[in-house]
């Protein structure tokens, strides 16, 4: 669905990955990892085609040829950003419904169609009763929750989504992870998540992306690419692997 | 909410038709209008008052018009329609043009040529080598309005005695040479029009630039859009009333208080906001202190400040 080819991704002052090649698929769930400032948001905008790689090139593969221009690529890739720094001085279910604008006619503005699209996503993240309240006076979590919800309004079939959990309380993890992974497994859509929790990644992600930080990055099926020794070189610190009945996971050895 | 500023519209033109200091019953302006019997009503009415208050109105719906655009563009909500220096240059144009004893028509070509050069001056030093940057536009107008009102202060301090009660009218908002409104409300009409086409992208770009263009707005063409509209709103409401503060600034908040944030609805509300309030203030402005003339832009202040105050005590 998105192929990245030979791309070579650089801030100031360092190399976030250096010729990268890879291929994400239609159904799979990708966690993106490393340490902080490591170049993961870069990485989504890369992705995302809002920012130029300075080597390479990133292509959206679509079945769709009319696929062309930004309106229709928005309908095909969602991006959430880690800071969406807006104003934004409307209520709950008028930001959702921007996640439509892609959808919606230029000028009659958004139809039946994307307001129920609009009332599934608020249902979905349990937001139905904010739907009236403006967003600037919501906490963090529930701003969170919105965000997302526009994104799943949106309806995109790859998701680029830039620490998707942060804010978020322990049952609304769970809840947008498996959102997420059921548009990969049943909707054939496509994910790639910035995470930071090992638990999280072994459990709802087919593939990682381990940016180690120094240019070099490892990626491929979770099982494969998730081990101690990557994970430690990663974050820098020792770590234990763990068994937690369901799965596996990694915690500070400290 | 259409329907009550669209009666306030009407309320606030028939009054400025009606309070002046010829009296005229409100029964006598009805019948002069509808009717159109010929006498010193129908005079007054048509040549005098119609026109002012139509410029009332043309020009405070545009404020208000400029004031929602770059609210918008700068993502703040206390931007108003001279925020970018464009009142600035208007200014110093007319004041230079009035301190020779330039007459209307002279003074008129002299603040929009200068209002045109702030904004040639804005853009240009913001826009440099294809980067473009609306925290630096809002830095850059805001230094050159510093500057800009230097002169202007300058200016009032070395010209001739006789000119300078004129010139401090002109600055404090005046729209008793507002004598050819029909431009004004071309460019309102057609300002609003556009505003209206790229009103869903209004809406996305208050989510911040980024992200309304992973949402598919050309972010950086709507931009410019925005500055060029806005600019050519605040130049037109300026040669037209001279800098009349308030009006722009509170129209939007007012409506945004009431509940209404999506630009569809807003940007019209607000216009219609905008030239209500300037045309009721208008009309106090020749009528409180007759036969005297207030300069509009008083009224608009002694009305706004306790108003906006009034407003965000209430906000949250």
């Amino acid at each position: 669905m998105l192929r990245c080819h030979e791309v070579t991704i650089q801030v100031p002052g360092r190399v976030v990955c250096d010729h990268l090649s890879v291929v994400f698929e239609a159904g799979q769930v990708w966690a993106v990892l490393g340490r902080n400032g490591a170049g993961k948001s870069t990485l989504i905008h890369t992705l995302a085609g809002l920012a130029r790689p300075a080597a390479g090139s990133v292509e959206l593969q679509s079945t769709d040829e009319s696929a062309r221009g930004a309106r229709a690529r928005a309908r095909i890739v969602g991006v959430l950003l880690q800071i969406e720094d807006g104003t934004y001085w409307g209520t709950v279910a008028e930001y959702v419904l921007l996640g439509r604008f892609p959808h919606s006619h230029p000028l009659m503005g958004y139809s039946r169609d994307d307001i129920e699209h609009a009332e599934a996503a608020l249902d979905a993240l349990a937001l139905t009763t904010y739907a009236g309240q403006r967003f600037a006076t919501l906490s963090g979590g529930e701003r969170q929750r919105v965000r997302i919800a526009q994104i799943i309004a949106q309806r995109p079939r790859l998701f680029l989504l830039d620490e998707p959990l942060q804010h978020l309380d322990l049952a609304h993890q769970a809840r947008v992870l498996d959102l997420i992974a059921t548009r990969a497994r049943e909707h054939g859509a496509a994910a790639v998540m910035v995470l930071h929790e090992p638990l999280w990644i072994t459990r709802s992600c087919t593939h990682v992306l381990v940016l180690a930080g120094d240019g070099t990055a490892h990626c491929g099926p979770a099982d494969e690419v998730l081990t101690r020794e990557r994970l430690e070189h990663a974050y820098g610190c020792r770590l234990r692997e763990v068994d937690y009945g369901a799965g596996r996971s990694f915690v500070p050895d400290v | 909410m259409f329907a009550v500023l669209a009666m306030t519209s009407f309320a606030s033109v028939i009054a400025a038709l009606t309070f002046g200091s010829v009296p005229i019953g409100i029964g006598n302006v009805v019948e002069t209008i509808v009717l159109g019997t010929p006498g010193l009503s129908h005079d007054v009415i048509w040549n005098l008052r119609a026109p002012r208050a139509f410029a009332a109105y043309a020009c405070g719906g545009l404020l208000a018009l400029a004031s929602t655009l770059l609210q918008v563009l700068l993502r703040n909500a206390l931007a108003d329609p001279y925020v970018l220096g464009v009142s600035g240059g208007a200014s110093l144009g007319a004041l230079l043009a009035l301190s020779l004893g330039a007459g209307v028509a002279v003074m008129n070509a002299s603040a929009f040529a200068g209002a045109i050069g702030a904004i040639v001056v804005v853009f240009g030093l913001t826009y440099r080598a294809g980067d473009w940057n609306v925290y630096r536009l809002l830095l850059t107008g805001v230094v050159l309005s510093a500057g800009l009102s230097a002169m202007i202060s300058l200016t009032l301090v070395l010209a001739p005695e006789a000119q300078v009660k004129g010139m401090l009218f002109w600055l404090m908002g005046d729209l008793s040479q507002g004598d050819a409104p029909l431009s004004a409300w071309i460019v309102l009409g057609a300002l609003m029009a556009l505003s209206l086409v790229v009103s869903l992208q209004l809406d996305l770009i208050t989510l911040g630039e980024l992200k309304a263009r992973s949402l598919g707005v050309a972010v950086i063409p709507l931009q410019m859009g925005i500055f060029a509209a806005a600019a050519l709103a605040t130049v037109t409401a300026v040669v037209l009333g001279g800098a009349i503060g308030f009006i722009g600034l509170m129209s939007p908040h007012a409506i945004r208080l009431a509940g209404v944030t999506h630009h569809r609805a807003l940007v019209p509300l607000a216009v219609m906001l905008g030239g209500s309030l300037l045309t009721i203030a208008d009309t106090a402005a020749r009528t409180v202190w007759a036969p005297q003339q207030l300069p509009v832009g008083i009224v608009t202040a002694l009305l706004g400040v306790p108003a906006m105050l009034l407003l965000l005590g209430k906000q949250r």
